[in-house]
């Protein structure tokens, strides 16, 4: 396991050896400069070859603000948000954008709260559960560290059953590939692929929607409060970039 | 019968003076007698004349004959016009009872021009149509250096979804004298004691078409490319028309079907066509049937445009002719000449004139900023609801630009910038007031969200090209007053989102890229990582090792002992190929010793050899045997007393020791 971690820390270094990318400081010029189309595609640029950061995204965000693209830049603060949870500048300027958008920013659920870390509860869930593996071989292989696996096991059962049942509600959170946000200031939840069809629900800028499957130009979707219906492609946008 | 009342009665006559008198009572004595045909005629023209103005059924009844069913006729008679009348009066009252709905409604009163631009002496039509009122007497309409002319009314009664409108259509041909621009004020009509007005309409006139061929060529059909202008501007649509002539007996339909026609060529875009307009008109003194289809040319690139013939391929009837010497029409035009009835089918392409437009770069020179390409004359106005709102309640201001021009180059205003206000991108809608599209209406709908209290909309600016003036135009429109109130949305003043100014803010404001780029591992989960399905495998491993390692313990601990005695057994039968008889005696020994306990599953005992031989059930001679065999390594171990060993009493010890092991 040190060994492992030693690996671990190598691996750091070594990335933060690597430095900026290429595009990252002529975006950031641009942007400044006031060329937000040359800082945008820098930055979908960026995106494209593979490189992600909070940073990066939540810069894109207020490049999609400068160019008056309110979805998007919604969008690009709450990708900021998934990879960091707790990056204080993209919740500001994420409640601006919904502010500006006139949409009141929502309310943060225990679902919400729970959903923006699902690797913790993985991670959590696994390190609890391996504990509660050793200290029960221990209990009942060696009885003289009996004492010793009785207070690791105490600690580890409710801790491994909390954490991997939060990691099983949650699933893969707000990084689900099937994660979508409205990027239109509306769109319409239809009962079929057709303009024509029946309105179930209306939802806002910003709000969320599971794909379910894809036909075309359009997009079986359930809500967050659990109607599912056809919605336009091109109103929505994947939280996770392909 | 005296000739005054039979000259009165004479029935009508064909061309050639011939009565219309059926053949037989022509031969039974012509203009007199029963008269029988002649009834009908003399009824409608002498109404005075009762005796001979009723059928003859009717004078027998009154010359007294049939006198027994007279008054069962005069029943029947007046019952069936009692029925006729009925029905008349039935349909007439079922009718306004459908058109009540639609007269109750509220009156809708539109105004509109055929074409908004014209030459001058080429009249256009007018059409007024009031919609859900009766109106009689046509409006009175009146505009300088413009004839109007009434040309006619109609009615339109019309059932859609089941909502019954009404209509009535005053069309008025309208005749410019003068070039330039002319409006047509609105037209005041008065219903049910209230005053409604029509919109403003627009007429241009030009000089007459400078294009257009001054002689028609002597042929039964031809087109004719009419531009009413020889200059325009990058960007002003120019109206032209596409006329096809065709003789008054040809008998005329675009083919295919719908097709309109072509105008090849490229630095120009021409509009979409409307229907075409079918005419009459005079042209070298001949009449010709007319097919106009109407439309404009924008000019993308200045420079001279030069517009080659455009065409259009019909489908004919062509009458058949048989022609004479000496005459050269087409087709004989005496009405009663050699022509046949026969007609000849003839796919034919007809191709206009000509033509060139010298189109002229827009001036650089004095160009607003927020020029965006509308050429034309245009005028703006604004409209704002609801005028009281509260902040965060969404207003909508509506902004309408009206004219004469290029509307698809139309761009939204430019909306002065108010920190109290949030303004959405605007909705657009184009309403055309003719059929071409060059004059209209382009309404831009903004919503606007009032981020605190505030007592005006912003105000508008529109920047357009006026090619008449030849210059820069920019509309304004005032702002709005409108009352808002309630609690700021923002509570401190930091301007909207996108404007760069929050710096002062103690939290980060969006005009701050940051600079730092932390590489992150993406938006993988765990359950996507390879290395953390490594440490899972590890633990399982760990735990799995850490098990087997036990068992092996526990394991060992159960057979190692018999192990150890195999292993024993395999080294003591090797010794007893050896030289010493002293090791050939002990390793007989103790393979005896080590075989029972090998069998007696319990390898931790002790045993000597000669109990395991008592203890054993085998037959007496090979116990007294291995008896023998083990007082003889006693001896010569315990007793020093030696007798050497053969090697017939090797192969007598190995028998021995081999029964030992099958006995069960």
């Amino acid at each position: 396991m040190n060994w492992l971690l030693i690996g671990w820390f190598v691996l750091l270094i070594a990335n933060d050896s690597k430095g900026d990318p290429v595009l990252w400081t002529p975006a950031n010029q641009a942007f400044e400069a006031g060329k937000f189309e040359q800082a945008r595609a820098d930055y979908l640029q960026l995106i494209a070859t593979g490189n992600v950061s909070p940073e990066l995204f939540y810069n894109l965000g207020n490049t999609y603000l400068k160019l008056d693209d309110k979805g998007r830049a919604v969008l690009n603060f709450k990708r900021a948000l998934a990879l960091a949870p707790g990056f204080e500048p993209a919740k500001h300027n994420l409640n601006l954008a919904l502010q500006a958008a006139g949409v009141d920013p929502q309310e943060e659920t225990l679902m919400g709260w729970l959903a923006q870390s699902p690797n913790v509860w993985m991670l959590g869930g696994s390190v609890f559960f391996w504990l509660l593996a050793y200290g029960g071989y221990l209990w009942f292989v060696w009885p003289r560290f009996r004492p010793i696996s009785k207070v690791v096991l105490a600690i580890a059962i409710p801790c491994a059953v909390l954490c991997l049942a939060i990691a099983f509600w949650v699933g893969d959170g707000v990084r689900s590939p099937e994660l979508a946000i409205i990027i239109n200031p509306s769109a319409d939840v239809r009962y079929g692929p057709a303009n024509g069809s029946r309105v179930t629900v209306t939802l806002g800028l910003g709000e969320s929607v599971h794909l379910l499957s894809e036909r075309g130009t359009w997009a079986f979707c359930r809500t967050d409060t659990g109607l599912v219906g056809w919605l336009p492609s091109n109103t929505i946008e994947r939280l996770v970039p392909r | 019968m005296n000739a005054k009342t039979e000259q009165e009665i004479q029935p009508q006559m064909n061309a050639d003076r011939r009565r219309f008198l059926p053949r037989s009572l022509r031969a039974a004595g012509g203009n007199n007698g029963a008269l029988l045909g002649e009834v009908p005629f003399s009824r409608s023209r002498n109404p005075n004349s009762k005796r001979d103005s009723f059928s003859p059924l009717q004078q027998s009844l009154r010359r007294g004959r049939f006198s027994v069913i007279r008054g069962w006729f005069r029943l029947f008679e007046s019952g069936f016009y009692l029925r006729q009348s009925a029905f008349i009066c039935g349909f007439a009252f079922s009718s306004v009872l459908l058109q009540l709905p639609a007269l109750g409604a509220e009156p809708v009163i539109r105004a509109n021009l055929s074409v908004a631009t014209t030459t001058v002496d080429q009249p256009v039509e007018l059409q007024i149509e009031i919609q859900n009122a009766r109106i009689i007497d046509p409006p009175e309409v009146a505009a300088g250096h413009l004839q109007i002319d009434m040309a006619g009314q109609s009615t339109r009664y019309q059932v859609i979804n089941g909502q019954p409108s009404f209509s009535s259509i005053f069309s008025y041909l309208v005749t410019p004298s003068l070039e330039g621009t002319f409006s047509i004020p609105p037209v005041a009509i008065t219903i049910d004691g209230k005053t409604y007005y029509t919109n403003e309409l627009t007429l241009q006139v030009s000089k007459k078409a400078p294009n257009s061929p001054t002689n028609a060529p002597d042929k039964p059909y031809f087109g004719e490319l009419v531009i009413p202008k020889d200059s325009a501007f990058v960007g002003e649509p120019v109206p032209v028309e596409l006329r096809f002539y065709f003789d008054r007996r040809i008998w005329y339909q675009p083919y295919p079907q719908g097709q309109f026609p072509i105008i090849d060529g490229d630095g120009f875009v021409t509009k979409k066509y409307p229907d075409p307009v079918e005419k009459e008109e005079t042209v070298n003194g001949k009449r010709y049937r007319l097919l106009v289809y109407r439309t404009a040319i924008t000019g993308v690139h200045a420079g001279r445009l030069e517009l080659p013939s455009a065409y259009q391929e019909f489908l004919l009837h062509l009458p058949v002719t048989q022609s004479s010497p000496g005459f050269d029409d087409f087709f004989e035009q005496s009405p009663f000449g050699n022509q046949s009835n026969a007609f000849e089918r003839k796919d034919v392409k007809v191709e206009t004139n000509s033509g060139s437009i010298e189109i002229k770069p827009l001036p650089e020179a004095g160009r607003p900023a927020d020029f965006s390409g509308g050429v034309g004359q245009f005028t703006m106005e604004s409209s704002v609801s609801p005028e009281r709102s509260k902040v965060g309640d969404p207003v909508i201001f509506q902004l309408q630009i009206k004219g004469l021009g290029n509307f698809d180059r139309v761009q939204p205003p430019h909306l002065e910038a108010m920190p109290e206000w949030n303004i959405h991108p605007p909705v657009s809608e184009v309403t055309p007031l003719d059929e071409v599209g060059l004059s209209a209406i382009k309404a831009f709908a903004y919503v606007l969200i009032p981020q605190a209290p505030v007592n005006r909309a912003p105000s508008a600016t529109f920047s357009y090209f006026d090619p008449a003036k030849e210059k820069y135009v920019t509309l304004k429109v005032e702002p709005k007053p409108l009352t808002v109130s309630g609690t700021p949305m923002l509570t401190t003043a930091s301007p909207p989102p996108v404007t760069p100014s929050a710096e002062a803010a103690p939290s980060p404001s969006v005009a701050n890229n940051l600079t730092r780029f932390s590489a992150s591992a993406g938006f993988a989960t765990l359950r996507q990582e390879t290395w953390f399905w490594i440490v899972q495998a590890i633990a399982i491993g760990g735990l799995l090792a850490i098990g087997f390692f036990q068992w092996w313990r526990a394991w060992d601990a159960r057979h190692g002992q018999a192990r150890a005695l195999r292993r024993e057994r395999r080294r003591l039968y090797r010794d007893l190929n050896s030289r010493d008889d002293e090791n050939v005696l002990c390793a007989a020994t103790r393979l005896i010793e080590v075989d029972f306990l090998l069998r007696s599953q319990d390898t931790s005992r002790q045993i000597s050899a000669e109990e395991a031989v008592k203890r054993r059930d085998i037959p007496d001679p090979l116990r007294a045997r291995l008896l023998e065999l083990v007082a003889k390594r006693s001896d010569f171990v315990y007793a020093h007393r030696f007798s050497p060993i053969t090697p017939m009493d090797r192969i007598g010890i190995k028998e021995t020791l081999r029964e030992w092991e099958k006995t069960p």
